[in-house]
């Protein structure tokens, strides 16, 4: 069992690297398997250029995360075409924006250009406040119970239909109405805590 | 339910009239359009967050990463053992290193080849290997000079195998270009980026390339040789794989660099006996570094 299942996953990861236009709709999708394919092929890289950056062999993981994020992000805003360039390549174009960036942060008189042939329009220091304020929102996520995440999660990120929720009986609310009442409330109560923080401020 | 449907508004699903309304009220109550206004900004950062959150989550779950997080210990051990071989070895069989042949040093430092224009597919001088009339035991691969370049980290290994990559430095005798290749000016780029050793440049060119023109077999060889330098041996063999018979000048080249593809995923019992073959093949342009490398991994 074990086995097949570690034979399926390869197989899977290996025809999106075969299949390119595949791999790219499988990120704008969130797919699991593509985001360890397109992750697996920038990591080595990444921590190359970390390397010679000269910044912290521990920022390698998270520039990765984020260059991921930043692709798939544009991928569904259509911000990233296909007939562009291949996901593997953009998202080592915005690894080098990303590092430029923090090169320019931690040394600001250095030369940089060797990061400046930036493939993705992305200003990754705008990237970085909405990821500071992104991260107090899904801290903001945890206080609110189960239920709430959830019916939260099932609308803003695997965006479902209210219908299909209650179709296939994904919360304990068997109309769309009750389902979008109750979304309603959660949404107002991340509000309030949002206020209670002053995110409303830095955003 | 609310007067007005806020989350409608923002999916742009409210109708023509309760629209109007909405945007009526938007105009005349300002609290409301600050209210519109905090929650369009919500729910923007939240899908972003949530994406954020998926990403670590599957990436978290990568079989590798785990194998990995399950035996540090085992692997740090595999590695002490590594560095007590390779120590044992340096000081009982290290043998005097010092004269180097000049052949070698052909082969390691032959510079770029101008980018010529020439048909689609390189043009391939025959290669005259160096034929040695000596017999195999003098081959000796203790006269070879030290590879002039480390081998990649190995994925998955960097940290925890230093040892690995101790051996794999010893051997790494890669050769770029392929002697007596030279490429027309669509790879040129990409083969001077490789030249100088700019792996991550030369591999983002070579993507490039790969969309713009249909397969063949330079863009497959640059592209193994590149993933090879890169430490990307499993999909370096793919490519290698595809060049198989097809210009037999390459064979030799093919061969040797194969096998250090074969050695960056841990086949090593796979890749003895093809370096046993090659040590024993007089004239083969790898012979002396196929003897090293059997003198590291033994």
């Amino acid at each position: 069992m074990a086995f097949s299942t570690l034979f399926a996953r390869r197989k899977e990861r290996q025809s999106l690297l075969v299949d390119k236009q595949a791999f790219f709709d499988a990120l704008g999708r969130a797919d699991p398997t593509a985001i360890c394919v397109l992750a697996d092929k920038i990591a080595y890289d990444t921590k190359q250029a970390v390397l010679r950056a000269a910044l912290s062999i521990e920022d390698a993981e998270e520039l990765v995360n984020d260059a991921v994020v930043i692709t798939i992000t544009n991928i569904q805003n259509q911000k990233f075409l296909f007939s562009d360039f291949s996901p593997v390549a953009y998202a080592h174009g915005v690894v080098r924006k990303l590092i430029a960036n923090r090169v320019r942060a931690k040394r600001p008189t250095q030369e940089i250009s060797e990061y400046e042939d930036i493939i993705s329009d992305d200003d990754p220091e705008v990237y970085l406040e909405h990821k500071d304020i992104e991260h107090i929102i899904g801290k903001l996520m945890g206080k609110l119970g189960v239920n709430c995440q959830q019916l939260l999660r099932l609308k803003y990120f695997d965006n479902l239909r209210d219908k299909e929720i209650v179709e296939q009986n994904l919360t304990p609310y068997n109309s769309t109405t009750s389902l979008k009442s109750k979304r309603n409330q959660c949404m107002n109560q991340l509000i309030e805590l949002a206020k209670e923080t002053d995110l409303f401020d830095k955003i | 339910m609310e007067k007005f449907d806020i989350e409608a508004y923002l999916d742009g699903k409210l109708e023509r009239e309760a629209l109007n309304a909405f945007q009526q009220e938007m105009r005349e109550n300002a609290a409301f359009a600050q209210r519109v206004e905090q929650q369009r900004k919500i729910e923007q950062h939240l899908r972003t967050q949530l994406l954020r959150e998926h990403v670590a989550a599957s990436l978290s779950a990568q079989p590798r990463a785990n194998v990995f997080r399950r035996w540090p210990l085992l692997l740090s051990l595999g590695g002490i053992l590594l560095i007590v071989l390779a120590v044992y070895l340096f000081v009982f069989q290290k043998a005097p290193n010092t004269a180097l042949p000049t052949n070698d040093i052909k082969q390691e430092k032959q510079p770029a080849p101008a980018p010529e224009q020439v048909p689609a597919n390189p043009v391939l001088e025959q290669p005259t290997p160096p034929r040695s009339s000596q017999p195999i035991a003098d081959n000796r691969s203790s006269r070879l000079r030290p590879p002039y370049y480390p081998a990649p980290n190995i994925r998955g290994q960097q940290d925890e195998n230093t040892a690995w990559k101790k051996t794999l430095d010893q051997l790494w005798y890669t050769q770029f270009p392929p002697q007596n290749t030279r490429f027309n000016a669509d790879f040129s780029a990409s083969a001077q980026l490789l030249t100088a050793r700019d792996f991550p440049a030369a591999f983002v060119a070579l993507e490039t390339l790969e969309l713009q023109q249909p397969e063949n077999d330079t863009l497959r060889l640059l592209k193994a040789y590149c993933l090879l330098e890169m430490g990307e041996g499993r999909e370096a063999l793919r490519y290698f794989d595809q060049l198989d018979g097809r210009e037999p000048q390459w064979d030799a080249y093919l061969e040797w660099h194969k096998t250090l593809s074969i050695l960056t995923i841990g086949e090593q019992k796979k890749a003895l006996p093809k370096f046993r073959k090659m040590a024993n093949t007089p004239g083969h342009p790898f012979q002396k570094q196929s003897l090293r490398a059997l003198e590291v991994l033994k």
